[in-house]
């Protein structure tokens, strides 16, 4: 057997955190807000984030919520996202519920799913859901139920809600690790990697967002996960995740997705999927968002050369090539690495191809960075020239991001060894 | 024969992927394809030009064309082009490649390189950017890859899928294909986003042949909506197919592409 094949299988679990589940629920375990969903002002009732973990982690939280309702028996929705599903699969719907202790109101916090036929949870199938009832003030309880999707649903409706018995008072509960997951679907431990992604403002007052589509190429089902790794750290297990779940042929899409798995900043996104499936087809824009309409590129994803195999070649030699008019644009550069820890010599060339500068960087193990060029390189660039990237690793994708300093446009260059997926 | 001789196809990364015996008898041999470019107003006050710059990454001096073949027919050899020559790691610039050849419109590029070239050979490093030249207000617009024949990959989907805009009443969606192979009927279908067929219509395309079109055009008539994709079969076809979304407001233009027979060239 190939060595590189036993090197790079910890990198592959360590990428698909094989076992952790699928859930298509963005932010269900309530991290550090509620963003990921829709929490509007309810006039029977309020929704807050709190810093209580049902595994009492330091690190994340539970949403609080409360019923005030004057009405008896009415339950008060308080958080609701949408989810792509596809019909005919079964999905498992759980969460951890914790009532409030002191309160005497009786009822329960209900989940449920309201199956709907259009793409963004249009319309109105059917729906189904679960109560978990008051029962042991101040414990943890899990609730869960198994559901399938009826025949033409294509997104579900996931909802919270406080269902308070007694006309008037208060019911008040903590809300952690809402789920809604494939049953039964092989592991995802297929990788595809978008080097950047983002919701963040930028410099000139711009405002970039990614915005996400998908397609199951497949005859079969296919589900798997959106995990972002925020930029300057190595990617971890504990990164937050969205899953997906698609039929046949279906689509799905995110007008800005790190937004919809309520997150903001700059990073990078892998897309999971089972083996012996086609990947989903995506399309992920890149995109100021500005007052007078946008401007961006579509992004390709990366996956291979083959994830069970060894490369033939040992390292990345590659070129940026920088906009000719370094005034009329900015250039940052960019290093999403996948493994492991790389060495990189970046030589700046004048246009004859002379290397008039040298610099040596190095990257831990499955991290990601953009810089501007000039730090990239050690000095600024000036007109013509380019830089010769040579890394130690071919496991590493590389890009060179031209922005249009007026209109806020950005464009880029990407080098990698891998095959984008589409093409 | 229409065009010169295609460079073996192993993946760029692989580095040696002539072969001199077959390669001898041409003077020159097609590396790499660029669907679309242009140099020409569009619709809404749009002022479409392509930029490229081009790289020599190789340790010995090579040499070749640019070839510009116009959309709407087949490509032939002597379709206007530029000549480049570039020393180890020379590179060049083309503010507006088309206007450099001679032309303006829309088309496509074929690189090429003079033969013969060294045992081991990359092709030359390309960049290409698609762009809205609006002038003092600045540019719109996209980095394109240059496009390789492929390797074989795992799980190949069988049918190449263009997914429309998010939103249909703020972006126009152009649908452009490139066939490098002999003539070919392709079926187009329109999918809603659970994934049914709501439309179907099929379209010929002649040998090396490469038109843009509106979606609409694209699909005989049938208006994309929201959520709705377009899936393209046979996969295996010698085609390139794009989607090319732009904003109705800044005329700002990206791509989607698609093709199981060339993939954007590697390092």
């Amino acid at each position: 057997m190939n060595r590189r094949v036993v090197r790079i299988a910890p990198l592959l679990l360590l990428l698909a955190s094989a076992g952790l589940g699928q859930n298509l629920v963005a932010g269900g375990t309530f991290d550090t807000s509620l963003e990921a969903w829709h929490h509007d002002p309810n006039d029977n009732g309020s929704s807050d984030w709190s810093f209580f973990d049902a595994a009492g982690s330091p690190s994340s939280g539970s949403a609080f919520l409360t019923s005030t309702n004057a009405t008896g028996g009415a339950p008060v929705t308080l958080l609701t996202t949408c989810v792509p599903v596809a019909a005919g699969q079964q999905y498992v719907l759980s969460a951890d519920v914790r009532f409030s202790a002191g309160e005497t109101t009786t009822g329960g916090v209900e989940l449920a799913l309201a199956w709907t036929p259009g793409a963004v949870c249009q319309g109105f199938i059917s729906g189904n859901g679960f109560l978990t009832p008051v029962a042991s003030r101040g414990d943890w309880v899990h609730g869960s139920s198994t559901f399938t999707a009826p025949a033409g649903a294509t997104s579900a409706l996931v909802a919270v809600a406080i269902d308070k018995i007694e006309a008037g008072g208060e019911l008040s509960a903590f809300v952690d690790n809402v789920s809604l997951a494939p049953a039964g679907v092989p592991t995802d431990t297929r990788v595809g990697w978008l080097p950047v992604v983002g919701s963040l403002t930028g410099n000139f007052d711009s405002l970039f967002r990614t915005s996400f589509q998908m397609l199951n190429p497949n005859a079969a089902a296919l589900s798997g996960r959106l995990i972002f790794h925020p930029a300057g750290q190595p990617a971890s297990d504990a990164d937050p995740y969205m899953g997906y779940s698609l039929g046949p042929g279906q689509s799905f899409s995110w007008y800005d997705v790190v937004a919809a798995m309520g997150l903001s900043g700059l990073g990078s996104l892998d897309v999971t999927w089972s083996p012996g499936l086609a990947p989903p087809i995506v399309v992920p824009r890149i995109f100021d968002d500005g007052i007078a309409g946008t401007s961006g590129f579509t992004e390709p994803m990366f996956e291979g050369p083959d994830q069970t195999t060894c490369c033939p070649v040992p390292g990345l030699v590659a070129y940026l090539l920088p906009p000719s008019d370094l005034q009329r644009y900015r250039y940052n550069v960019g290093v999403r690495v996948i493994y492991p820890p790389i060495t990189m010599t970046v030589e700046v060339l004048d246009p004859a191809g002379t290397v008039v500068h040298t610099a040596t960087r190095t990257y831990p193990e499955a991290v990601f960075e953009q810089t501007t060029a000039a730090e990239f390189a050690g000095e600024p660039l000036e007109t013509g020239q380019t830089l010769k990237v040579t890394a130690s690793t071919l496991w590493v994708i590389v890009y060179g991001a031209t922005v249009d300093n007026l209109t806020n446009d950005p464009s880029a260059q990407f080098l990698s060894a891998f095959w984008t997926m589409q093409p | 024969m229409s065009r010169p001789n295609r460079i073996a196809s192993a993946p760029a990364w692989l580095l040696a992927l002539l072969v001199p015996a077959v390669a001898a008898a041409q003077s020159e041999s097609v590396v790499g394809y660029l669907p679309v470019v242009g140099s020409t107003p569009g619709n809404q006050g749009s002022n479409f030009k392509t930029s490229v710059r081009i790289l020599n990454p190789n340790a010995t001096p090579i040499a070749g064309r640019i070839v510009f073949h116009p959309a709407g027919r087949s490509a032939d050899l002597a379709d206007p082009s530029i000549e480049y020559a570039l020393a180890p790691e020379q590179s060049r610039t083309f503010d507006d490649v088309a206007a450099a050849i001679g032309v303006t419109g829309l088309g496509s590029l074929d690189v090429t390189v003079e033969l013969p070239v060294p045992p081991v050979f990359r092709p030359p490093v390309f960049v290409a950017r698609i762009f809205n030249d609006a002038g003092t207000a600045g540019t719109t617009g996209f980095t394109a890859p240059l496009f390789v024949p492929a390797g074989p990959r795992p799980d190949p989907p069988v049918a190449l899928v263009l997914l429309g805009p998010i939103l249909t009443d703020r972006f126009r969606f152009n649908v452009g294909v490139q066939n490098l192979g002999p003539a070919v009927d392709l079926t187009v279908e329109v999918l809603d986003p659970s994934g049914a067929v709501r439309h179907a219509v099929t379209r010929t395309y002649a040998e090396h042949f490469f038109q843009q079109t509106s979606a609409t055009d694209f699909t005989g008539g049938f208006p994309l909506e929201d959520g709705q994709s377009i899936r393209i079969t046979p996969a295996g076809a010698q085609v390139i197919v794009y989607g090319a979304t732009v904003d109705n407001t800044t005329n700002d233009s990206s791509a989607q592409y698609a093709s199981l027979r060339y993939e954007a060239s590697r390092p």
